[in-house]
């Protein structure tokens, strides 16, 4: 078996001391869409925080075989793992074309304007507000915004934390429409934290189950739906 | 993709332009009504004093404002990539100023090359002091960092008094300073000085904007300045960001210094009272406001040159009473300053 993109092993995390997440292993393939799924508080966000080093862990995270704990966020960053946090991330002060070159700050190739212009061809919405200030646009324009300039890294792993959240349904539905596609045209690999799981888990191929910072369900997103416990918690079925 | 989400997403953009509006109109009602004061205080001035004196006081104040802008800017950069204000800020431009006189005392050369020259090492300083005594502390910890600029604040009078003494030295001007040198507009004097000064402060003004809008590091900067926690996201090294911060800061304090040095005298304190209008520049135009650090500090010059000029009563050693005054008045009645949005934010 080759070793996966994302490989997370005994992970612990800590937020002042306390353990917020007790052991975790999860492994993540190239263009594969992985769910994360759990209560509020069962650790889902941490789980994305500590493959970004945002909070402190123990245990060992690898990307493409690298040992990336313990290594600084902008590292990691560079490498090629993007993530969207809750709240979109965007930058509110600056415009929206400012925002997309902002995601390529760290590269340093000659494809950033290009990239741009793709973007835009993709989100007509956004190029008619390029001059406009992030912070002036809607939410559903800001969560595009926010996936267009997470992909400007050009990464291999996006991280995509509860992107439904403030959203109307018929925008989620658009949403994880762009999320599949992207996943399938451009072979990016996805993680998704997400408490629309019917909508999540049509889109991944498979899916782990936390509470209270243990993991403690890993299954394909077929047998996540069927499983009864799933449907009770988080299918509303 | 995307269709759908084009034509359903316009929904909560009524809100947000309806809040812009509002912001726009409180801003423009704030700045109004510092101007019809203004304007109302020139009409008494002219009818007191005659149109001739009140130009003069005028061009003293532009001139002034735009150095209390320039000193202004070095506090705002620094605010924007941290948060916090560097009190350090005046002595480190007043070292600046020495270095740049003692490089003038060594090799002869222009004064301007001299003051380039002043303006680079004191940007590696600016970078090695973040470096050195800021990044080991805690970036949230901004009571601690201030402590520490307090002590370098101390710090770096006493050291300047320790190489160059405590006795007042002129520094000569980039520009013709004779009498002579000056146009006269309705017998008020604009000296080649004042003119060479205003024009290398809108210079470096449109440099630095470049360097913010058009370099990677000014818009890791802008970044940063936004946002802290995303800008990590993005990949941005924040302590390289906030160090380059520090180094365009103490390269803009030292230019500063130096044009307003030739009007005053450099001594180890001699900044200090600078130090006071560019905080009252920079309260007014709302410390996170590149632009209105530069309107506040016009409108510093303005005021502290017509108050002290026209009131009878207070003479010109009391236009710090007159700074402090605009601080404290900025604090009660518009915390966010003139263009600020900080404060307004939270609201």
């Amino acid at each position: 078996m080759t070793e996966p993109l994302l490989r997370m092993s005994g992970v612990r995390a800590y937020y002042d001391g306390v353990e917020a997440l007790h052991g975790i292993d999860i492994t993540v393939d190239t263009g594969e869409v992985v769910v994360v799924l759990g209560a509020n508080g069962a650790g889902k966000t941490t789980t994305l925080r500590s493959i970004c080093q945002l909070t402190t862990t123990t245990g060992e995270i690898r990307f493409d075989g690298d040992l990336i704990s313990g290594a600084s966020t902008s590292s990691i960053v560079r490498r090629g793992i993007a993530m969207v946090p809750q709240g979109r991330g965007t930058l509110g002060d600056l415009s929206v074309e400012d925002n997309l070159l902002a995601g390529a700050v760290t590269r340093r190739d000659k494809g950033v304007a290009g990239d741009i212009a793709s973007w835009y061809e993709t989100f007509p919405r956004l190029a008619q507000r390029r001059h406009q200030t992030a912070g002036s646009l809607s939410g559903g324009e800001q969560q595009m915004l926010a996936i267009a300039r997470a992909l400007m890294l050009r990464p291999r792993l996006l991280l995509m934390d509860e992107p439904s959240l403030g959203l109307a349904p018929v925008i989620v539905r658009d949403l994880f429409d762009v999320l599949a596609r992207i996943n399938r045209e451009r072979g990016v690999a996805i993680v998704l934290v997400e408490q629309n799981a019917v909508l999540a888990l049509d889109i991944a191929q498979r899916g782990y189950v936390l509470e209270a910072g243990n993991l403690v369900l890993s299954a394909s997103a077929d047998q996540l739906r069927q499983d009864d416990a799933v449907r009770l918690a988080y299918l509303g079925n | 993709m995307g269709t759908v989400l084009s034509q359903a997403v316009s929904g909560g953009q009524a809100d947000l332009d309806v809040v812009a509006a509002r912001r726009r109109r409180a801003r423009l009602r704030a700045v109004l009504v510092v101007i019809v004061l203004l304007a109302a205080f020139s009409v008494w001035a002219v009818i007191d004093g005659g149109a001739q004196l009140y130009l003069q006081r005028f061009f003293d104040g532009i001139t002034n404002g735009l150095l209390y802008g320039l000193a202004a800017l070095s506090l705002v950069i620094v605010f924007k990539a941290t948060g916090i204000i560097n009190f350090a800020q005046g002595p480190m431009a007043m070292l600046g100023c020495y270095l740049a006189l003692t490089v003038l005392e060594m090799w002869p050369m222009p004064v301007l090359l001299a003051i380039v020259i002043a303006m680079v090492v004191s940007g590696l300083g600016g970078a090695v002091l973040e470096r050195v005594l800021i990044r080991p502390f805690d970036p949230d910890n901004h009571m601690a960092i201030i402590i520490v600029t307090l002590a370098l604040f101390l710090g770096f009078n006493a050291l300047a008094a320790l190489v160059w003494g405590f006795r007042p030295l002129s520094f000569p001007s980039p520009f013709p300073q004779g009498t002579a040198d000056a146009i006269e507009i309705a017998g008020a004097r604009l000296s080649y000085q004042a003119i060479g000064t205003a024009l290398l402060v809108v210079g470096a003004v449109v440099v630095l904007e470049l360097v913010l809008n058009r370099t990677r590091l000014g818009l890791s900067f802008r970044c940063v300045a936004n946002d802290v926690a995303n800008s990590r996201l993005l990949g941005i090294d924040i302590g390289r960001t906030v160090q380059f911060s520090w180094a365009l800061a103490a390269a803009v304090g030292t230019l500063g210094a130096c044009l307003i040095a030739p009007s005053t005298y450099v001594d180890p304190g001699f900044m200090n009272k600078i130090l006071v209008y560019a905080f009252a520049a920079a309260t007014l135009g709302g410390l996170d406001s590149i632009r209105g650090a530069l309107a506040g500090g016009l409108l510093t010059g303005l005021s502290v040159s017509l108050v002290t000029g026209y009131l009878p009563g207070v003479g010109s050693e009391l236009g710090l009473v007159v700074g402090f005054a605009m601080i404290i008045a900025v604090l009660q009645f518009k915390p966010a300053g003139l263009f600020g949005n900080r404060a307004m934010e939270r609201v």
